[in-house]
């Protein structure tokens, strides 16, 4: 089945049908070839980038809103405020928390 | 009092005042507890014989009215390192020490007896108080009998752990209301340092003391607006603890634990994997909606907070008290890296559980972050079955017992319990264990456990200074390496250090330009300075540091992460750590 799973943590939660903060908050929606990330948020769950903080596609963290989510994707969407901290920072391969305008190839 | 170094020589059981020496003017907090320890102790002394010394200092702007800076520095020779160490925390006593216009306080010495005292500091006496009967006691309950007779008083000391000289012994601190010891300057086992020169609580009383003042008012002045307006703006350290803004307010620290599992970096079991399935039941937001349930439940009656200060005029308020199903206070706070290392990297995954081994260790006075990589140890030789909460709760309260082995061993921590138990796999750098993010997916990370002088640290390396952007030539740090970039990391956070900031405002500086103005602006202004170079400043203290552990007997190997994060793959990025010993080498040999 050609399906993606979308991981729901904070206030974002709420979009879940289990909402509680023990609960895999989890959204199944069909896979679309060459979709790309903001065409999901946007279109599809209805949120503006605004309300949305740190975000995973296969638990590696994305700065690119363009990037094309592939078949069975584990795409993990965190509420505004919610970053990569701490130690977290270093795995952007910068300090910055917010600015999501240039890639870094970390590995 | 003002701008003093107090001197308690715990031999002659005296003390004496000194005015603050020239070269040490400039210096606060971290700057100057590293600069006393490398102009007075031998580098290669016994972390827990006379030689040493143990050495309190607030940060340059404690007790201002620069926001969220009441942090405390703690530095000696560690006893878990061998190396230099600086730890630091909030609280009460280093806005109380500042008040009374106390730069640094100095314990040095050997006590010729067998007593135990505490050290009473006011405005107008610091005295020496017998407090046999305090010995071995639980820090709760110390906390709350010395309220009784000093209240108000900021309270630091060395709990059970460091009164019998284990490794792993922090130094406790009280929190504001007094309800919990847990303001730890935790690593590096300094508490048992303070142990050895049989002293038992610092109690600081500022009655009659007085905010300190800047130098330049105006410069201060406009560094403070720029910092609190950054501090208030920004997504993660602004917001309203209760509403949709602000991460640290209503999740804390351990608004980390569903991130850094999302990022697969989660150090689970030992270091097995980056993913653990509990990691939810014991997130920040777990903890959020226990707070508010417990509010709703009993109303004001309940314990339960997010969105606390753990000092006076910290304005991001990151902390949090746990409360149990009735809604009384387990522990004050739950930090990320605590329910870490005391869950996850145990498989330990019910929250009153992990809130519970959290006050064990803040009353028996040791470091969560070592306790739990030590709890893992025990668990990988059999001692506790993985996972079981309740079995670690009861392993853990071995460690009041003076005469049960397993808990003296448990208490020196990760690296000794290892050693004593037969197990190899142990993730330490330099004897002190790794914090919550595995060097394998976050390989910068990994360069600054290795490289700093800390032992494995992550709180080393937060944010750049923008000389250093500049001076990159790209002012933009992610055109740096991973060593140049740790490098740039590590020297700014010594700064903030310095200046007694939390290391928390370093998420907003680094977005937000002005912030990061105010920063050398407050620092500056308050010293009367045209310029304080972050970098510069950052560097020189990095540079004493290194230079101290070079003539303890440390080299390049000592800068090495154990072998099994460069040879086993860690699910779900299946990588291993590739920086090479030259990458790591360089960190230094650049500066
Ligand atoms: S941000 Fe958190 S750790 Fe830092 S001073 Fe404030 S409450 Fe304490």
């Amino acid at each position: 089945m050609s399906i993606i799973k979308i991981h729901l943590f904070g206030k974002l939660r709420r979009l879940a049908e289990n909402s509680g903060s023990t609960d895999d908050s989890i959204i199944e929606l069909n896979w679309n070839e060459n979709e790309t990330l903001a065409n999901l948020v946007n279109k599809r769950l209805n949120l503006s980038f605004d309300e949305i903080g740190e975000i995973f596609i296969n638990h590696n963290p994305i700065t690119k809103f363009n990037v094309v989510i592939p078949n069975e994707a584990r795409v993990a969407l965190f509420a505004k405020g919610m970053y990569l901290l701490c130690g977290g920072q270093h795995m952007k391969g910068h300090g910055f928390i917010e600015k999501r305008d240039k890639e870094v190839n970390y590995w | 009092m003002i701008n003093e170094i107090i001197r308690i020589n715990v031999s002659s059981m005296t003390h004496t005042m000194e005015e603050i020496p020239e070269k040490y003017k400039y210096l606060g907090g971290r700057g100057l507890t590293s600069a006393i320890v490398a102009d007075e102790v031998d580098p290669k002394t016994d972390p827990l014989g006379p030689g040493n010394k143990i050495v309190f200092a607030p940060g340059i702007l404690s007790g201002t009215s620069a926001p969220t800076s009441g942090r405390l520095s703690v530095g000696a020779k560690s006893p878990m390192t061998g190396g230099i160490k600086e730890a630091n925390a909030g609280g009460l006593t280093a806005t109380r020490l500042a008040k009374l216009g106390i730069k640094a306080l100095i314990i040095e010495g050997e006590p010729n007896h067998e007593d135990w005292y505490h050290l009473y500091v006011s405005k107008d006496k610091i005295e020496f108080i017998k407090a046999n009967e305090h010995a071995n006691m639980g820090l709760y309950e110390l906390i709350g009998k010395l309220w009784e007779k000093y209240p108000k008083s900021g309270l630091v000391g060395a709990g059970i752990a460091g009164q019998r000289l284990l490794k792993n012994a922090g130094i406790f601190g009280n929190n504001p209301e007094n309800t919990d010891p847990g303001r730890y300057a935790g690593r590096g086992g300094l508490g048992a340092v303070l142990g050895s020169k049989r002293i038992i609580a610092i109690i600081t009383d500022d009655d009659g003391g007085q905010r300190p003042m800047p130098k330049n008012e105006e410069l201060f002045n406009t560094g403070r607006t720029k910092m609190v307006n950054a501090l208030k703006e920004h997504a993660i350290t602004g917001g309203k603890a209760g509403t949709d803004e602000g991460a640290l307010k209503n999740y804390g620290t351990n608004v980390l634990q569903n991130i850094i599992n999302e990022a697969g970096a989660l150090p689970t079991k030992n270091f097995r994997s980056g993913y653990f399935e509990g990691a939810k039941n014991i997130s920040g937001e777990a903890v959020h909606e226990l707070v508010d349930e417990m509010k709703e439940k009993f109303g004001d009656k309940s314990e339960g907070e997010y969105g606390h200060a753990c000092h006076p005029g910290c304005i991001i308020r990151c902390s949090n008290t746990v409360p149990d199903k009735n809604g009384k206070l387990i522990v004050s706070p739950l930090e990320y890296e605590s329910a870490w290392a005391l869950g996850t990297n145990c498989t330990i995954d019910n929250l009153e559980d992990v809130a519970m081994l959290n006050r064990i260790c803040n009353d028996i006075g040791i470091d969560t972050i070592d306790a739990g990589n030590a709890l893992a140890v025990a668990m990988e030789a059999g001692k506790i079955p993985w996972g079981d909460g309740k079995a670690a709760i009861e392993f853990m309260k071995k460690g009041y017992d003076p005469n049960d082995e397993d808990g003296a061993t448990f208490m020196h921590g990760a690296a000794v319990a290892a050693k004593t138990w037969g197990i190899d796999r142990v993730a330490v750098v330099k004897g002190q264990a790794f914090p919550a993010y595995d060097p394998r997916p976050i390989r910068g990370i990994g360069v600054t456990y290795a490289t700093t002088t800390m032992g494995a640290d992550h709180t080393a390396g937060y944010t750049i200074a923008p000389e250093i952007l500049g001076s990159a030539g790209g002012a933009d740090p992610r055109e740096l390496n991973k060593a140049d970039l740790s490098r740039a990391f590590q020297s700014t956070t010594a700064y903030i250090d310095q200046a007694g900031y939390c290391l928390f405002i370093a998420f907003a500086i680094l977005d937000i330009a002005t912030g990061m103005e105010g920063l050398e602006e407050t620092v500056a202004g308050f010293l009367g300075k045209e310029k304080y170079d972050i970098t510069a400043v950052g560097n020189k203290i990095l540079k004493t540091e290194r230079e101290f552990n070079k003539k303890a007997g440390f080299t390049k190997e000592d800068d090495r992460l154990p072998k099994f994060f460069s040879e086993e793959k860690l699910p779900p990025h299946d990588v291993t750590f590739d920086v090479t010993d030259e990458e790591l080498d360089a960190v230094f040999e650049k500066m």
